[in-house]
């Protein structure tokens, strides 16, 4: 479904990622893994359409769509969750999912955000409540709700642990995981390597700007680079 | 008792004129970062149009030009020139504003001359006694187009399409990758800007006549009252807008007519050191 092959990404003419190729497929949780400035992030950014692509091709069921806006790539079924959740912090829950959900065909509103209420039950609770005021679990999961009430096709997220509580960050994973597991194609950045692997079932370890290790969850999982890497003493605790 | 009314019905129409031009400033500047100062020259084309360039026609066409010349100027400015250069830097684009404002002026003088024309109000020259208060009609006029356009943009905020806008304030990056198509709303929210500097050149014209370089200090003095409440928030900016333009008024009456200018920048500076953010704005909102 969305394939990037040999992608060169950066900041004006500074390249980030220099040689990229992954792929994710129609119903298919796949994840980035690596170390700080391995340029996971940077490729996201390049998905989304807010960093330029500078070479090779992105392209979303066989179209090229680097030259595409961020708003028209939203459009074609690609939901960011982006790192650090970026709520709109002023407006309300609801609004929050209201703003995303009117955005595309204004059908059946109404219907999506209570879907997004019944997956998040603490969200519902909340709903009048201004979104800059919940805690970072709750943003988290408005994050995860905006993408969602927008009826993805692919869930693209940043760092889904990042700054949660493990209880936390178990529970909003399991929730990412169901979603993977109803037929939701996902494509996770995740520093937590052991939820990573829960969630989906093929991955990348990125390390300075290029993919040097990809396979499903059981192979990455012999590989000793990840194990030393990401498993060490995290692996046993889980 | 009288003079004080007095001073204060005349503060609040100067105040709304400024307030006019600070809602345009505070509307772009959240959306972009970007401030405006052409706006002033905008609304200053706005009056030549309505009262100097086109006496034959009807009233109503000049006024309708002035609108859509103005926000024909507003968005082609941003299109063609501010934005290319907003995108490196900020500063750069708003002196570059600041320097279209005084071709523009200068444009005018070129066609029109540099002599201060008288401008006759649309609404005529009666005066109307409220208890012990006399007021023009002119000066009702801008009471109520002022009341009339803010209650529209706040109606236009609170609406559906008004969520979106808010939501891009807060988080542009944010919206955009949502799919709200941000440079969309921006046209749009500078074409909103291009009818408040319109509405406040049109409205000024018979209070101060027209002259090319009024629009120069009306930029200016409206960006005062904008930062002298926060310019952070629409709302704030307006208020603050109305404020300076009562704190002028009755400087002017009760102690130095002489002054009143002095007045206005000496308050600038005053809050720039204070309150940065403005009287009503929040620490985290200051960007100037």
């Amino acid at each position: 479904m969305l394939e990037l092959k040999n992608a060169r990404i950066g900041y004006g003419p500074v390249s980030v990622v220099h040689d990229l190729t992954i792929s994710v497929g129609a119903s298919e949780a796949v994840f980035l893994v690596g170390p700080n400035g391995a340029g996971k992030s940077t490729t996201l950014r390049g998905i989304i359409g807010h960093n330029p692509l500078l070479g090779g091709s992105i392209t979303w069921e066989g179209k090229d769509i680097s030259k595409l806006a961020p708003h028209e790539r939203a459009r074609l079924g690609i939901a960011l969750v982006p790192e650090g959740r970026h709520v709109f912090p002023q407006l309300s829950v609801l609004e929050n999912l209201e703003v995303a959900a009117r955005v595309g065909p204004n059908t059946r509103v109404k219907e999506r955000i209570e879907s997004i209420f019944d997956r998040f039950p603490r969200l519902a609770g909340r709903r009048s409540q201004q979104a800059g005021l919940l805690s970072g679990g709750e943003q988290q999961m408005l994050a995860i709700g905006r993408a969602l009430v927008q009826e993805p096709r692919l869930l693209v997220i940043d760092e889904l642990s990042l700054g949660l509580a493990p209880v936390i960050y178990q529970q909003v994973g399991e929730s990412v995981r169901d979603l993977a597991r109803d037929g939701l194609s996902v494509l996770l950045v995740e520093q937590n390597a052991v939820l990573a692997m829960k969630i989906c079932s093929r991955g990348y370890l990125l390390s300075r700007g290029t993919a040097v290790l990809e396979g499903t969850v059981e192979e990455l999982k012999t590989k000793s680079e990840m194990r030393e890497l990401y498993l060490g003493g995290l692996g046993k605790g889980n | 008792m009288e003079t004080f009314v007095q001073l204060i019905a005349a503060g609040l129409v100067t105040g709304t004129i400024y307030a006019l031009i600070a809602a345009g400033y505070a509307v772009l500047y959240t959306a972009t970062g970007f401030v405006n100062f052409a706006l002033g020259a905008q609304a200053m084309i706005g009056g030549y149009l309505t009262y100097v360039f086109l006496p034959e026609l009807p009233l109503i066409v000049r006024v309708l030009l002035a609108i859509v010349v103005s926000i024909l100027v507003s968005v082609a400015s941003w299109a063609f020139f501010y934005r290319q250069v907003a995108e490196k830097d900020m500063l750069s684009a708003v002196i570059m504003s600041f320097g279209f404002s005084i071709v523009m002026a200068e444009f005018v003088r070129i066609i029109a001359g540099g002599i201060p024309l008288p401008a006759e109000s649309p609404f005529g020259s009666g005066v109307q006694q409220i208890g012990i208060l006399s007021i023009s009609n002119h000066s009702m006029a801008v009471l109520v187009v002022g009341i009339v356009l803010f209650a529209a943009l706040a109606l236009v905020f609170r609406s559906r399409g008004g969520m979106s806008i808010r939501a891009m304030f807060q988080d542009k990056e944010m919206a955009e990758t949502l799919g709200i198509p941000t440079n969309r709303v921006v046209i749009g929210l500078f074409a909103l800007s291009g009818v408040f500097a319109a509405a406040a050149g049109i409205l000024t014209g018979p209070i101060l006549s027209m002259s090319p370089h009024m629009g120069t200090s009306l930029a200016l003095i409206a960006f005062v009252g904008a930062i002298l409440g926060g310019l952070g928030r629409i709302s704030t900016a307006i208020i603050g807008a109305i404020m300076l333009g009562l704190l002028e008024t009755l400087f002017a009456g009760y102690v130095s007519q002489d002054y009143r200018t002095t007045l206005v920048f000496a308050v600038f500076i005053l809050v720039l050191i204070v309150r940065p953010a403005g009287v009503f704005g929040s620490k985290t909102k200051v960007k100037v």
